[in-house]
């Protein structure tokens, strides 16, 4: 009873910071769905009512419905974990609060409220994606949908934790926006196309754009039994269900301690 | 004897070649007001922030009372000590309105959810801000900013708590509100560090003063102690009407020659060129004298049986304002020398 008490001492003000945090993004928060809606609209819906053919199956509808959300996914990480460590000093609030709370907390806290609510755009989309997919097909919806929501979620924790360790040296949001998204939409992509004519034996795994593609390609029940190579230019076309889950668990990882470890010791 | 709850000891801390705070060690009483003073960039808020947690000393130590009654080093785990409120800098806020920030810095440090609502109106009714309750911060002015920081660092019913500039943009009613709240607080006992430009605020306030400049703590000691360390003295003597202006020289001289063994012999001409002078206008003489005692009680004496004819005495005080800023001028000059 004493040590559950104390779990519950220790676990408060993570929890008070998490609740506060979510209310200070909610503003943020209800602008993203409603985006992400109405591009899934714009992209999966209104075309094949007004002239576009129905994909073939469900798995290529949301395959379709899901390469660009790696747009939103970025942005929306960006956007709401670019601030978890800089703004505190930025913007100088971390004078009120981290007198009063352990720095760790304060992170897990924050870290946990922004992950939730990008979460929440994540599983909005995949909802409204859900929707239109049951619209155009009709039931049973494919359960992959839940393995490549699955790997969203992850991909999230991972691009959550490279921000925050962005946003751990950093001076402000601005910066970690413009270099995430400049990594993740451009300079990814130039770096793998290099680094494929050094070696291209060499599973580009590092990439972020390339562990993306397994949310898209998760959708097709055959899965497993895809090539993953293209069978002309022998180029990697997605990345295997366990190398996935390696990297992105290991990019989550580490780079959280890093940003646990420098918040620890900024100053103002 | 009182309870030690605070003790820097040998404090560093450095910025590169620059030395922000250079040896500085102090003991805090429960109980009492300390008012930090020195120009800008002497180290008060930097010796702040250390005390806060938020930037961490080269070398020393900061002892701090435990809720076991014992002290306990800072550095170490802090979860036992007493709990301690802060406003360092001016105050930045998350942009929330004031009911959500105070309730979330009172969760923080577990303040009785039962009492909480009660408290947080009493705060912002005692500064006024009780129509602001749940309007943005960002809306608010600068005094309505510092008045909020104040709140915060008290809404937990800290043990210790630090000002940095608390006066720092409030209208002269809000300085009011807030000394008289500093002073309500420490007849609760609490222990209280006001760091701060306004000398006057300082004086009206604190027990003790610490004057700090180029990172070094100069003086530590009670008002009046600091005092002694004034060359020169003054007393100001008001009267309930003024004198004449005909007669002004005449009674300046006369006074000159009653008081004469009583008065400073060498007086700094920076201060003054006369032992004894009148402002008209504020109806007052300014008499420097030999910062004894005694004098003071002779020098009351003769003014009051002597020149019973030429005035009336409506004052008689050593004005600690301009004491402190003399001392302050002074120890400052002599320590940049």
């Amino acid at each position: 009873m004493n040590s559950l008490n104390n779990f519950y001492y220790k676990i408060k003000p993570v929890f008070h910071t998490f609740i506060f945090e979510i209310r200070l993004q909610m503003k943020k928060f209800i602008i993203f769905p409603v985006a992400t809606i109405l591009l899934l609209f714009l992209n999966s819906y209104l075309p094949y009512i007004l002239y576009t053919p129905l994909e073939s199956s469900q798995a290529y509808f949301y395959e379709f419905g899901t390469i660009y959300f790696i747009i939103i996914i970025v942005l929306a990480v960006s956007i709401f974990f670019g601030g978890i460590i800089c703004s505190e000093f930025k913007n100088k609030t971390g004078l009120e609060v981290l007198p009063l709370i352990n720095r760790y907390k304060l992170l897990i806290g924050k870290y946990f409220a922004n992950l939730i609510l990008v979460i929440g755009i994540v599983a909005v989309h995949y909802l409204t994606m859900a929707l239109f997919g049951y619209n155009f097909y009709g039931g049973p919806l494919l359960k992959t949908l839940l393995y490549s929501f699955g790997f969203a979620v992850l991909y999230v924790l991972a691009l959550g934790s490279i921000v925050t360790f962005l946003s751990s040296i950093m001076p402000s949001i601005t910066p970690v926006i413009v270099i995430m998204s400049g990594y993740v939409l451009i300079l990814d992509n130039i770096l793998s196309f290099l680094i494929l004519g050094i070696n291209s034996e060499l599973e580009p795994l590092y990439s972020l754009g390339y562990l993306f593609t397994i949310i898209t390609k998760i959708f097709f029940p055959d899965f497993s039994t895809m090539e993953r190579r293209d069978t002309f230019t022998g180029g990697w076309l997605f990345p295997s269900i366990e190398g996935a889950l390696a990297l992105l668990s290991l990019y989550t990882v580490i780079f959280f301690i890093f940003s646990i470890i420098l918040f620890k010791h900024r100053e103002f | 004897m009182t309870e030690t709850v605070l003790i820097l000891e040998n404090l560093y801390k450095r910025f590169g070649n620059l030395t922000a705070v250079n040896n500085v060690s102090l003991e805090v009483k429960r109980g009492e007001i300390i008012g930090f003073v020195g120009p800008n960039g002497a180290g008060k808020t930097t010796t702040l922030k250390l005390i806060a947690k938020l930037i961490k000393p080269n070398s020393g130590n900061i002892f701090i009372l435990n809720k076991q009654g014992k002290l306990q080093n800072l550095q170490g785990n802090s979860k036992n000590l007493v709990e301690m409120g802060f406003l360092i800098d001016i105050p930045h806020f998350y942009n929330s309105n004031p009911y959500r920030l105070l309730k979330y810095i009172a969760n923080l440090r577990n303040y009785p959810k039962e009492k909480l609502k009660q408290r947080i109106d009493d705060l912002l009714t005692v500064f006024n801000l009780t129509k602001w309750k749940y309007k943005k911060v960002k809306n608010f002015s600068k005094g309505m900013i510092q008045k909020l920081g104040f709140i915060v660092a008290i809404i937990h019913d800290p043990e210790i708590i630090i000002l940095d500039e608390p006066q720092t943009g409030l209208d002269p009613n809000a300085r009011i509100d807030v000394r008289r709240y500093i002073r309500s607080l420490q007849k609760k006992g609490k222990t209280i560090f006001v760091a701060s430009h306004m000398l006057y605020e300082i004086t009206e306030v604190c027990d003790k003063i610490a004057l700090i400049n180029q990172g070094s703590i100069i003086e530590f000691d009670t008002l009046d102690n600091l005092e002694n360390l004034l060359r020169t003295k003054e007393i100001i003597c008001e009267l309930l009407e003024p004198i004449p202006i005909e007669k002004k020289d005449l009674i300046i001289t006369k006074l000159i020659q009653r008081l004469k063994p009583y008065l400073e012999k060498n007086l700094d001409p920076s201060i003054s060129t006369d032992p004894i002078s009148y402002n008209s206008q504020k109806k007052s003489f300014t008499i420097y004298y030999n910062g004894m005692d005694l004098s003071r009680t002779n020098i009351l004496q003769i003014l009051v049986n002597d020149f019973k004819s030429d005035f009336t005495i409506d004052s008689f005080s050593k004005p600690r304002t301009s004491q402190l800023e003399r001392l302050y001028t002074q120890i400052i000059n002599d320590n940049a020398q």
